[in-house]
């Protein structure tokens, strides 16, 4: 107050000095306006610094409020050094993330970019690479797009999904009331951290992790489940949305789905990214518009709900559509032939398709070079193929079983003897065996060996002993781990390939296929019975069968995988096969092939039935009559064959041996059912399946002792 | 900042309070349905229809190969009208794996006390239900299959009628200096009249004078959950007498029956065009009644699950 008094006396005469005139009342009403004035400034000021404060403090918070909630949770989880390790990492990891997206522009950014690459590139032979790739940007977008929320219900879903087998859920009701206890489990652990960590309200913090349905909304489109989702939805919600070959159907399955969440998701502006964002759009903009879209996309249906499912599926299609599975290369075609060939757009598509498909074969797989004769044999030879109906035949895993029949054979390298020795015996070489026989079948197991020499040493002969001396090993075991051991005939001393040929003889496989017998319908109702009803029951179009090491792959219908059968005068019903060799060794014998169904029981109650268990019959049996172009002349059926063939070198190496295609014509009850009847018909196989393991040899000669 | 805090927190919790009241207030309102005295309840309104459940536990949640099991439906008639004629059937099941006999049965069949399933009336205030049971047997798993899961539809067709009844002014005498004696009104709309189709608006036009007509346009949908196969006008009265009634979008001669998917607009849509005429030349009111017969289909998906 007495500073106050003071500075005001000096101000006035101060005033009264430069102005003589100034009357002491009035300097002091110039000083109260200058203090007024002064006040006014400083509080401006303190506004303006407040409210910058305010805006610091707010762009900080986020951060830190989530960082050091890290750390202090890690510090109350893990004591003070787990704290500062989580500090650590959380903060290391917030300096490395900054500099990534500094590098990148964001994380947007690398979202776009990753998932463009995993949408083109062809991922079909590295099913583990494709899910690490969706694995990373599904996390990258919960943690840096969605900023952690959602993460509890993903990972879980993620666990459950790709870790313990969640895949093979069918029941879409089973997996909606799982995903809903992930996300209850995740809203309510959120709810908690977001309460008595980060001080928020309970169901704010747990309403946040309902945004964790995007991310996962997005890997499943990605992965090309989209068709799933709807089947889902149409069972959930009970309607009757079709989107195979819509535009719809195209939009959902053709769009690279993370890239999309990437650009949506990037702050940054720069040409890079504009140019990033008007390709998706012009990319969207010519699916919706112009119709154009890849066709080797059409027929895709992801087969679900597993990845490996997935993969499977897309490796199948890829020996269905060629080189054409790389949507660049089949989007990029389409353009080019709506474009100069407008009007028959479809058939420069499929030329250009099946040209690269037989280049993949004959230059890609054979080496041959384009334009020697070999390769214009290899060319014709492809395009005889191509017209062979019996190879536009394909199968599909069956995705009910779960444990297919599968061998195995490993060298053990580390065991094998390094010198040479006179007698034989010591000289073993193993080989673990290990087979896999769900179905518990009668596998006679036969094994040879031979020494191949290298660098001038001459070719030796192997032995494996026999376990039991003139009698087949016979093995029926779920599972049967064994280890056989190879002896030369011969002294062995150089370098030599081992060449170790397990042969398992009398294997079965069993293949079925669905399909619906309609009669006489209308368009319309066909099309609504279709989309209303069939589709739901008969999901797979083409014959399926476990993963076995060969499996008959069979078509019944008017078309390739027309699953519809008509009663019309025009339509033919015809039966295509191939069998195919679906391991990685070699299909040394076909004993026996069949296509029929399973015989209907009468009765229900196992006293009054006339048979406990199906039993497989013909189709003649069935009532189907076969034309007689069904034999070729080998001998071959259509529909049955019981000769046993050795399948030619050039099938052998090709893993696929067609079978003879004709005609069928079916029973009465068939054509004019009043609504449709379902029928599955089964395909058995019986042959004999070859695994070799080879393996670089080296003997020396002993060392001598010194005596 | 607290005080910012505390704003928010009062705010948020007045909308919690404000979003409570009018779900109460909501809830409040959807009360148990009125059933009146009885006597004087009308059961022909509103959209009804024969309704389809599940006995619990038939058929069970799972299923192991090589046993029995049954698909026990409750076929409960919720529309004010009876039904005449219908039949419920399984579509769908591989028999490889679920066999189901009989497939189909005829309702005549499961009555017991007569051949015709009763709807809501002041006999049957909550429609008659009779039990259809269908015989089932689980057969085996392909292979060494895990589990397999086989959709099939329950369908129910059945014939049954609606009626529909109102009053409506006819005045050919627009031109009258005095008060007619009531009001036309041109467009009337309507909730349902007890059964899956329903009238949903009539539009009466009227053409004055001493050669007066009277046009009714109904509009006539399908309301309820399934298909309407085909529409027939059984009678149609206005006032006591005859009036022409014609579904002009018909095709073929006879007029008087549609077939719903011969719509190419709409499939769950039909208009009927109903026209008098009138030789007086004064305003009053009259009923116009129109009894329809139609078939009716509906369907619905599930699923039997057999596991190893």
């Amino acid at each position: 107050m007495v500073d106050v008094q003071t500075s005001r006396l000096k101000r006035i005469q101060e005033l009264k000095a430069a102005d003589s005139t100034l009357t002491s009342q009035k300097a002091l009403e110039m000083i109260r306006e200058e203090e007024k004035r002064g006040q006014q400034r400083e509080e401006r000021k303190e506004e303006r610094e407040e409210r910058e404060e305010e805006r610091e403090e707010s762009s900080a918070a986020q951060e830190r409020k989530f960082f050091g909630a890290q750390k202090a949770l890690g510090k109350n989880l893990r004591g003070g050094g787990g704290g500062a390790f989580v500090g650590g990492v959380a903060s290391g990891g917030k300096t490395v993330g900054a500099k990534a997206v500094g590098t990148f522009g964001d994380y947007g950014v690398i979202v776009a970019i990753l998932g463009l690459f995993t949408f083109f590139a062809d991922l079909t032979g590295s099913p583990a690479l494709f899910v690490i790739l969706e694995t990373v940007l599904l996390f990258t977008s919960v943690i840096y797009i969605f900023h952690w929320r959602g993460i509890v219900p993903i990972t879980l879903f993620w666990i459950w999904y790709f870790l313990m087998g969640g895949a093979f859920t069918t029941d879409p009701q089973g997996l909606l009331s799982l995903f809903f206890v992930f996300l209850l489990i995740g809203m309510v652990l959120r709810g908690i951290f977001s309460k008595f960590v980060m001080k928020e309200g309970f169901l704010r913090g747990g309403s946040m992790e309902v945004e964790g349905l995007l991310p996962l909304l997005f890997l499943i489109l990605d992965v090309g489940a989209a068709e799933y989702l709807i089947a889902f939805a149409n069972t959930f919600f009970s309607i009757s949305l079709d989107i195979h070959g819509t535009l719809l159907g195209k939009i959902l399955i053709f769009t690279p789905w993370w890239t999309i969440l990437g650009i949506m998701a990037i702050k940054k502006e720069n040409f890079f990214i504009s140019l990033l964002k008007i390709g998706c759009v012009i990319y969207i903009i010519s699916i919706l518009f112009a119709g154009i879209a890849p066709e080797a996309y059409q027929s895709y249906q992801s087969q679900l709900p597993g990845p490996t499912e997935l993969f499977q599926a897309k490796k199948e299609f890829r020996e269905q559509a060629g080189q054409q599975i790389n949507p660049l290369t089949a989007f990029l075609n389409q353009l080019f032939c709506s474009m100069s060939d407008p009007t028959n757009s479809q058939e420069c598509i499929q030329k250009k398709e099946e040209e690269a498909a037989i280049r993949q074969v004959c230059e890609g797989e054979r080496g041959l070079v384009p334009g020697s004769s070999l390769y214009k044999d290899c060319e014709q030879q492809e395009r005889l193929k191509k017209r062979n109906p019996s190879y536009q035949v394909f199968g599909k895993v069956d995705p009910t079983i779960k444990e297919p029949t599968a061998a195995k054979v490993v060298l053990d390298v580390k065991s094998f003897p390094g010198y040479s020795s006179d007698n034989l015996e010591v000289l073993a070489f193993p080989a673990e065996i290990e087979i896999k026989n769900p179905r518990r079948q009668e596998i006679i197991l036969e094994a040879s060996c031979s020494f191949d020499g290298k660098d001038g040493a001459k070719d030796v002969e192997g032995i494996v002993k026999e376990r039991v001396s003139g009698k087949k090993f016979v093995i029926s075991d779920k599972i049967f781990k064994d280890r056989f051991l190879c002896n030369p005939k011969e002294k062995l001393e150089g370098k030599y390939f081992l060449q170790f040929n397990l042969t398992l003889k009398d294997l079965i496989t069993g293949s079925r296929l669905q399909r619906a017998f309609i009669g006489d319908k209308t368009e319309r109702e066909k099309e609504r019975l279709y989309k209303e009803e069939i589709s739901r029951v008969i999901k797979q179009s083409e014959s399926i069968a476990p993963a076995d090491l060969a499996w008959l792959s069979f078509d019944i219908g008017h078309a390739a995988k027309e699953v519809m059968i008509e009663n019309k005068p025009y339509r033919i019903l015809t039966l295509r096969s191939k069998i195919e060799n679906k391991g990685k060794g070699e299909l040394v014998k076909v004993a026996s092939y069949r296509i029929g169904g399973f015989s209907r029981p009468v009765g229900f109650s196992s006293a009054e039935s006339a048979v406990d268990t199906q039993e497989f019959v013909s189709l003649a049996e069935l009532g189907f009559t076969i034309s007689e172009s069904g034999i070729d002349e080998a001998g071959l059926g259509c529909a049955e064959s019981q000769k046993a063939f050795v399948p030619p070198a050039r099938e052998q190496r090709e893993n696929v041996i067609p079978l003879p295609a004709c005609t069928l014509d079916y029973p009465e009850e068939l054509k004019n059912p009043e609504d449709w009847i379902p029928l599955q018909f089964i395909g058995g196989l019986q042959y004999d399946y070859r695994i070799t393991a080879k393996a670089e040899v080296k003997i020396e000669k002993p060392p001598e002792l010194n005596t | 900042m607290k005080h910012e805090k505390g704003m928010k927190v009062k705010l948020s919790r007045r909308f919690f309070a404000i979003f409570f009241f009018f779900l109460f207030l909501f809830l409040l309102a959807c009360g148990t349905e009125e059933q009146g005295s009885g006597l004087d309840y009308n059961f022909k309104q509103g959209i009804a229809e024969l309704e389809l459940h599940f006995l619990p536990s038939a058929p069970p949640e799972k299923l192991y190969p090589d046993s029995d099991f049954k698909i026990i439906i409750e076929v409960d008639n919720q529309m004010a009208y009876d039904i005449e004629e219908g039949k419920i059937w399984i579509t769908g099941l591989v028999e490889d794996y679920f066999e189901v006999r009989p497939t189909e049965m005829v309702l005549q069949e499961i009555l017991t006390e007569d051949t015709i399933l009763h709807g809501k009336s002041l006999t049957t205030p909550g429609g008659e239900k009779v039990y259809a049971e269908f015989k089932g047997h689980a057969n085996q798993l392909f292979l060494n299959a895990e589990e397999y899961t086989g959709t099939y539809f329950l369908k129910a067709k059945y014939r049954s009628r609606m009626e529909f009844l109102d009053t409506f002014c006819v005045n050919t005498h627009l031109y009258a200096v005095y008060d007619p004696n009531c009001v036309v009104e041109q467009r009337k709309t309507y909730s349902g009249q007890g059964a899956p189709i329903a009238i949903s608006e009539v539009e009466e036009i009227l053409t004055p004078g001493a050669d007066g007509k009277v046009e009714f346009r109904i509009r006539l949908q399908n309301r309820g959950g399934g298909k309407v196969e085909r529409v027939d006008v059984v009678q149609a009265k206005l006032g006591g007498e005859q009036i022409d009634c014609v579904f002009p979008e018909a095709r073929g001669d006879y007029k008087q029956s549609m077939l719903f998917m011969e719509n190419d607009n709409n499939a769950n849509e039909a208009t009927l065009i109903c026209r008098k005429s009138l030789s007086l030349e004064v305003a009053y009111q009259t009923p116009l009644f129109v009894e329809f017969a139609y078939e009716y289909q509906t369907q619905e998906q599930h699923q039997l699950r057999m596991v190893r």
